[in-house]
């Protein structure tokens, strides 16, 4: 049942409709100004891992390797992203996103039409509308920067857009670039395909399906802890789909292997 | 109708009327400066670039339907729809700024000293009273190398004819957006018919474009660092956002740069 009131909230909070979860991720060596994917290191729960076999679609829940581990909402209820509290060694910030699909072992040398086979769209935010794509380097890139073009179908099941993702020469792993809908679409649906103009020299890559959850700072200065509520401090109440596959991005300001250290994420459902 | 108490707009969040979304821009080129204004309307990403109105000197009313606006749903008659919260990070240290685009016109060339009068539509039709509406230069080629006046004729709240000085700086760069003061004692703009530059510049391209001050928000922040400014309790504002508002960005650089912006805002309807 929606909230009537800030009341309703704490009541909910403290009549067992709250989750508190603590957990912990192992940073990455991160260069400033770059995207960084926390999919695959270690913490306090499970790492995920790249999707196999190559090319094959899967669909990410909150069960698979990687995703934080949340508890669906009783039915009718609905659940929502309550408060936060992060620190890290740097200044930085941190993204969280419903990983909705994906899929591995997409080769950065070849000029081939690459083609998804298995699931090509989420059971999530299935009507596209607000996802985007990343494209996850797991295999450091060549050093010929390109222009990877995914084929995908938009929010009003036109096949055939276009998605074009410039992936810099010499990108490393762990690194990631977002992917957007062409010009005039509200989001991606389901990707059939890619393709390079020219190999890169190397590289092989994950592209995921994402739907934006919440972005949020790691301190203004090093070794900070800082907290947000949304519903007082920041009117915003993001909602969680039930079986989201909660997983975080960070986007670094300096040279360094940032573990992101005591953080606390409280879902309420209501 | 408007939100009588807070828990108005929490039961709102949490029953299906809120609307969040999710930006990327990444600013086109010519290089912000500190303490200049830039435009992120023709800006790659999401929501994918707008395009400079043409013809020329024919005006239009973008809406949110237009490529370059945000993604936004209009509220079910009669409620009202509000910005509850918005955040940005970049790759450069700014102020983002988000607005209402209400009007606007192309094609203005800076390189006439003859009166260039505007056909089709000269008014908005979102703040159609003019109140709180201003006015904005945006130079889509860059101006030539001695700075120069121009004179815009408009009609005030009153509907009186009015006309103010704008001063076109040197050289100044694609992209860079000047704000226009009105006249003395003028409390908005109702239309726009024309404009002139008494001496010509030697080169240079302009739109003319309308905002709602009411709606212009400003997000600072420092450089990789989330930062989110909440409209309803920690800066008491809840602007009312206009049906088919078109929202855009533009932002108030603090060096040399030409950065990428991601963000997130929060709408909710009554």
């Amino acid at each position: 049942m929606p909230f009537s009131s800030y009341q309703a909230v704490i009541d909910a909070l403290k009549g067992g409709y709250a989750q508190v979860i603590d957990f912990y991720k192992a940073g990455v060596n991160t260069s400033p100004g770059a995207w960084y994917t926390l999919w695959k290191t270690a913490g306090s729960y499970p790492a995920g891992s790249d999707p196999t076999p190559a090319l094959e679609g899967a669909v990410c829940d909150k069960n698979t390797p990687g995703a934080l581990p949340i508890n669906n909402p009783s039915a009718p209820n609905r659940l929502f992203l309550f408060s936060w509290l992060l620190g890290g060694i740097m200044g930085a910030s941190v993204f969280m996103y419903d990983r909705l699909w994906h899929a591995g072992g997409i080769n950065l040398n070849i000029t081939n039409t690459q083609t998804f086979t298995g699931v090509t769209a989420p059971s999530r935010h299935g009507d596209g509308v607000g996802n985007l794509l990343l494209l996850e380097i797991t295999t450091t890139a060549g050093a010929t920067g390109q222009t990877l073009s995914i084929s995908y179908t938009n929010e009003n099941d036109v096949v055939g857009q276009t998605c074009a993702i410039a992936v810099p020469g010499s990108i490393g792993a762990g690194r990631f670039v977002f992917g957007y809908p062409q010009a005039g679409d509200l989001g991606i649906k389901s990707v059939q395909s890619c393709v390079l103009p020219g190999g890169m020299g190397g590289g092989v890559a994950n592209l995921v399906l994402a739907n934006a959850k919440q972005f949020f700072p790691i301190g203004y200065a090093n070794s900070q802890l800082l907290e947000r509520e949304f519903l007082l401090h920041v009117a915003a109440l993001p909602e969680i789909a039930p079986d989201s596959c909660l997983a975080f991005l960070v986007l670094a300001a300096a040279i360094a292997s940032p573990p992101i250290f005591m953080p606390r994420i409280v879902l309420v459902e209501g | 109708m408007g939100f009588a108490t807070y828990n108005d707009i929490i039961n709102a969040l949490s029953n299906g009327k809120g609307q969040a979304y999710w930006f990327y821009k990444k600013s086109p080129s010519g290089s912000g400066a500190a303490g200049i204004m830039m435009r992120l309307w023709n800006g790659v990403g999401f929501p994918t670039a707008g395009a400079d109105p043409t013809p020329a000197l024919q005006g239009a009313v973008p809406t949110k339907d237009t490529a370059g606006a945000l993604p936004i749903a209009n509220p079910i008659s009669p409620a009202t729809l509000h910005l509850l919260s918005m955040g940005a990070v970049g790759t450069s240290q700014a102020v983002l700024l988000l607005y209402d685009r209400l009007w606007h016109v192309g094609g203005i060339a800076l390189n006439s000293n003859a009166l260039q009068t505007f056909t089709g539509l000269t008014a908005p039709s979102r703040h159609a009273d003019g109140i709180g509406n201003q006015l904005l230069l945006e130079i889509t080629v860059a101006a030539g190398s001695t700075a120069r006046d121009m004179t815009i004729n408009y009609i005030n709240t009153n509907d009186e004819a009015k006309s103010v000085v704008v001063n076109i700086p040197a050289s100044a760069v694609i992209n860079r957006v000047l704000m226009v003061g009105l006249a003395a004692g003028d409390r908005g703009v109702k239309s726009v018919q024309s404009v002139q530059l008494p001496t010509a510049m030697s080169a240079g391209t302009a739109n003319l474009v309308m905002f709602n001050a009411m709606e212009l928000i400003a997000v600072p922040f420092l450089v990789y660092v989330y930062t989110e400014k909440d409209l309803v309790l920690q800066s008491a504002n809840l602007p009312r956002v206009a049906d088919n508002a078109c929202l855009s960005l533009m932002w108030l650089a603090s060096a040399s740069a030409t950065p990428e912006f991601w963000g997130k805002i929060i709408l909710a309807e009554n």
